[in-house]
């Protein structure tokens, strides 16, 4: 069957029955005659009512982005500087770029948050001598050539420590210390099933003894 | 529009009144959609303002005035942000574009069509000129307006063809 559009009548009737529906509109035209009776300082309708070519678009955008890039470039220097760390553990990949400012590190990961508070003063396994006693559960030497041990006291003191200070790997609440001395030297602390633990890490890298920490606590 | 001192002097309202119509046409073809065309249609009248001075006759502002209209269509069609959202469209199928109230096949097909096409049709088939007319308009010799009016005419039925429709 023959259509429409196969015969060249049917082409201009359709296209006579399409078109002679459009025009443009009165106020179209004055208003565009208005403009162009205004000269070389002319705007169209969609200049008038505030909406931009593409160009004068970008003029508006180009420093919105800039402030908004520099922005962003101070918060992530901030968040360098002072806010947690965020990392994962599990994914190996960390500390090791993060650098003591401010006298504090801290690492957030999954579940798990390491506060390294340097200098604050050692901790101390037991008050007395007696309660000194420590049972050396592992001792061992990392691959940077430092010493791991882990210890098992019975009791435990420390500094006077905000809630801050204290770290967490899942529900376990650990004091973590660095001492800046020649040899440096990490110190954890923690309490479980009534048992005091004390990790201490010399020469080791950070990772190295977050990563055995980790690895005591799990 | 009239001649004074032996030079033709374009009469601005005249212009407007005479081919507001049949550039709004053209310009609804080439974008296919009514807010692209009012910023045609003044770009166009607006270019009329500043280069009023070269136009040497009817002819020749009517020449003009499709030429000009085409080319702001084209600028309008080819913008980075058009061509995105005219992506997303070709995505979503045909757009629709509607005349009165009713979707208009036609001038959807004719505004997937090439421009070359596209006005070509509308200056044979509506505004009724001949393949000579339609060529001294834009400027073309008569064997290319004849062979973009096949094309686009074949273009145009296999367009409608693949669409299904008999009687938009």
């Amino acid at each position: 069957m023959r259509k429409w559009y196969d015969e060249e009548d049917g082409l201009k009737r359709k296209f006579m029955e399409t078109f002679s529906g459009i025009h443009a509109s009165e106020e179209l035209k004055a208003y565009t005659l208005s403009q162009m009776h205004g000269g070389a300082e002319s705007k169209t309708l969609k200049q008038e009512n505030g909406l931009m070519s593409l160009r004068k678009r970008l003029c508006f955008l180009l420093p919105a982005v800039t402030l908004l890039s520099v922005v962003l470039i101070m918060g992530l220097w901030v968040r360098q500087s002072g806010t947690p760390y965020i990392t994962d553990m599990e994914q190996d990949e960390f500390y090791e770029e993060v650098l003591l400012k401010n006298g504090k590190i801290r690492f957030v990961a999954n579940r798990v948050a390491i506060s390294i508070t340097p200098n604050l003063g050692g901790i101390t396994i037991g008050e007395t001598p007696d309660e000194n006693v420590h049972e050396v559960m592992e001792e061992k030497e990392t691959d940077s050539g430092g010493k791991l041990v882990c210890r098992r006291g019975a009791s435990i003191v420390l500094p006077d420590l905000g809630e801050k200070d204290w770290s967490y790997i899942e529900e376990q609440e650990i004091y973590v210390t660095v001492l800046n001395a020649e040899e440096i030297r990490y110190q954890a602390v923690f309490e479980k099933d009534g048992q005091v633990y004390e990790l201490i890490g010399t020469n080791v890298t950070q990772r190295e003894f977050i990563d055995y920490l980790y690895q005591v606590i799990k | 529009m009239g001649q004074s001192k032996g030079r033709y002097q374009v009469d601005l309202e005249e212009a407007v009144r005479q081919y507001a119509d049949m550039i709004y046409r053209i310009a609804m073809t080439i974008t296919g959609n009514r807010q692209d065309a009012d910023d045609v249609f003044q770009e166009t009248f607006l270019r009329l303002v500043k280069s009023r001075n070269k136009i040497q006759s009817e002819e020749h502002l009517k020449a003009w005035l499709i030429k000009v209209a085409g080319n702001c269509a084209k600028t309008v069609v080819m913008n980075p942000w058009n061509k995105k959202t005219q992506g997303y469209n070709k995505e979503m199928g045909t757009p629709m574009i509607f005349v009165d109230g009713q979707q208009s096949r036609l001038l959807m097909e004719l505004h997937a069509l090439p421009q070359k096409y596209s006005v070509v049709l509308y200056l044979f088939y509506y505004e009724g000129y001949s393949v000579k007319e339609v060529a001294r308009l834009l400027g073309k010799n008569e064997n290319s307006i004849k062979t973009l009016l096949k094309r686009g005419r074949n273009l145009l039925r296999k367009s409608l063809e693949e669409g299904g429709d008999s009687n938009a």
